[in-house]
């Protein structure tokens, strides 16, 4: 309790300093969360673009429904597959005419029955690409009455590039970045140490203890790292609100039917665990140092 | 209550800041330390409140051979040893009584315990009335005095001053030593610091002459070694 009320003492002694280092986290930790929210929800977006694969298959002409029905039962039996639709020849053409809408003039005098009936297969997430998927394909081409198979070979490869170069990209940039932003915080946690060097001094000559010294500093630092990333998460959500969300139009069209969303609550508590990890090791740190010297 | 048998302190840079010293302050007693700027009075000092260590010899306070000290009991050897500097050390942003009790915090002491030995120590420096006063609104005088009962507060064996006048006029020198001479009277034991040779003739007590980290000369009130100036003093 007496640490807890020097603590207190002391930040409010020392409010522009502390105002400085609490200011520093909260820019910090403003970019470490923006590049959170972003990455946030480009995973939401490589999520749903990986869960609209599917496999469509087409079926040969003239087959009897019961020679549908078994073919629907095979490709079931297949490894991987989520769901299976059936699209019938007249299901097709129905189709079609939703998706010409008003201009359905277009479609006329054209024989729709050309158009052949399919299989709409959804995979298991595992089997979205590389060879899970690229198996399914050839298992399923083995199946007696399919004439031939889609499912945008070129784009699903395309894709799980991205996603791995994304993924791999999101991984370093987040080192590259926590370490930067330990760098700064704990020197402004040192600087700001280094400004009370004289108290610190004058404890030590009248006997206090490195525990004594240290604890109020340590609570300091604690409390700067919650502040900075609390302020920092208010930070986010204001632009978030103001612009972010306003932006809506541009975001939607890049996004597609993915709605831009904020940082979740474990993101958000991951935020604020930096920030007193940061806040909490850099006094730590620099007291060590100081103490030691 | 403090012994130096052949210590010596050589800096890192080869700087021999004290050549073998053997000497010894006994309890009660009021000791001067002179001798001109890099005589070794300031290291002298700092071997006894281990800021330093020796590079050779043993250093015994109260009893406790320091040269051997963990780390972790310097702060209660500090609670026994006052400490004056000649720029007080003073936090310019607490009041007096803060910066007095900031000591007696430190060991532990708190509530009305606290209050009541802070003031007891102000009003032994004549400072009660100015307790409430921040260090810069304060004379150099009065400031020193602060940093005395800051020393003090914990009623420390030993007080330690490092040119505590240096920075003060003559007149108010005389009031600080005097403030000094009566906490000595009442048992405490006072080594001070100072390249100030006049000061330290008028007053009767023993005196280390320090030159080039060596002791040159012991002068004692009651030996016959004494100048003519001093015994004249004494008279």
């Amino acid at each position: 309790m007496h640490f807890l009320r020097k603590a207190y003492r002391d930040i409010r002694r020392n409010i522009l300093v502390n105002g400085i280092s609490i200011s520093i986290i909260v820019f910090s930790l403003l970019i470490f969360s923006l590049f959170l929210l972003v990455l946030f929800n480009l995973n939401k977006l490589l999520a749903h673009w990986e869960g609209e694969i599917q496999v469509i298959t087409y079926v040969k002409e003239g087959l009897s429904p019961y020679e549908v029905k078994n073919l629907e039962k095979h490709i079931l039996s297949l490894r991987g597959v989520k769901s299976i639709k059936y699209v019938s020849k007249s299901d097709a053409t129905l189709l079609l005419k939703r998706l010409f809408g008003g201009q359905k003039g277009i479609l006329e005098g054209l024989d729709l029955s050309i158009l052949p009936a399919s299989f709409e297969i959804q995979l298991k997430k595992e089997f979205h690409r590389g060879r899970g998927l690229s198996e399914f394909v050839k298992k399923l081409s083995q199946l007696k009455g399919i004439t031939d198979i889609q499912y945008g070979q070129e784009w699903i490869t395309r894709l799980s590039t991205i996603v791995l170069l994304l993924r791999w990209g999101q991984w370093i940039a987040g080192v590259i970045l926590f370490i930067a932003i330990a760098f700064i915080v704990s020197n402004t946690i040192k600087l700001s140490i280094y400004s009370r060097k004289e108290e610190i001094e004058i404890m030590r000559l009248v006997g206090a203890t490195n525990g004594h010294i240290k604890i109020p500093f340590l609570i300091e630092g604690f409390f700067q790292g919650v502040s900075g990333a609390v302020l920092s998460l208010g930070v986010l959500f204001i632009l978030y609100q103001s612009f972010l969300l306003k932006s809506g139009p541009f975001i939607k069209a890049s996004l597609g039917p993915i709605a831009f969303s904020f940082l979740p609550w474990t993101s958000m508590g991951g935020v604020i665990s930096v920030g007193i990890f940061l806040g909490f090791l850099g006094s730590y740190l620099s007291l060590a140092r100081f103490l030691k010297a | 209550m403090i012994q130096f048998y052949h210590v010596s302190k050589v800096y890192s840079s080869n700087i021999h800041a004290l050549n073998d010293i053997t000497v010894q302050v006994n309890k009660g007693e009021f000791v001067f330390l002179t001798g001109p700027s890099g005589a070794g009075k300031t290291t002298f000092l700092k071997l006894i409140y281990c800021d330093e260590s020796p590079t050779q010899g043993e250093i015994l306070v109260n009893g406790i051979n320091i040269a051997r000290i963990k780390s972790s009991q310097i702060p209660y050897l500090r609670r026994n040893i006052g400490i004056v500097f000649q720029d007080f050390k003073l936090l310019k942003d607490l009041t007096v009584f803060q910066n007095v009790a900031f000591a007696l915090e430190v060991t532990g002491i708190r509530g009305k315990e606290l209050k009541r030995r802070t003031w007891k120590t102000l009003r032994m420096v004549g400072l009660l009335d100015k307790m409430d006063e921040t260090p810069l609104k304060l004379s150099g005088g009065e400031q020193q005095r602060v940093a005395i009962a800051r020393a003090l507060a914990n009623n420390p064996p030993i007080l330690l001053a490092d040119e505590p006048t240096g920075n003060l006029d003559p007149e108010i020198t005389l009031d600080i030593i005097n403030l000094m001479n009566n906490f000595n009277a009442s048992g405490t034991t006072i080594v001070i610091a100072t390249h100030n040779t006049d000061l330290v003739k008028k007053y009767s007590k023993r005196v280390i002459r320090l030159t080039m980290g060596r002791i040159i000369d012991q002068m004692h009130p009651e030996r016959p070694t004494l100048t003519p100036e001093i015994k004249a003093s004494l008279v």
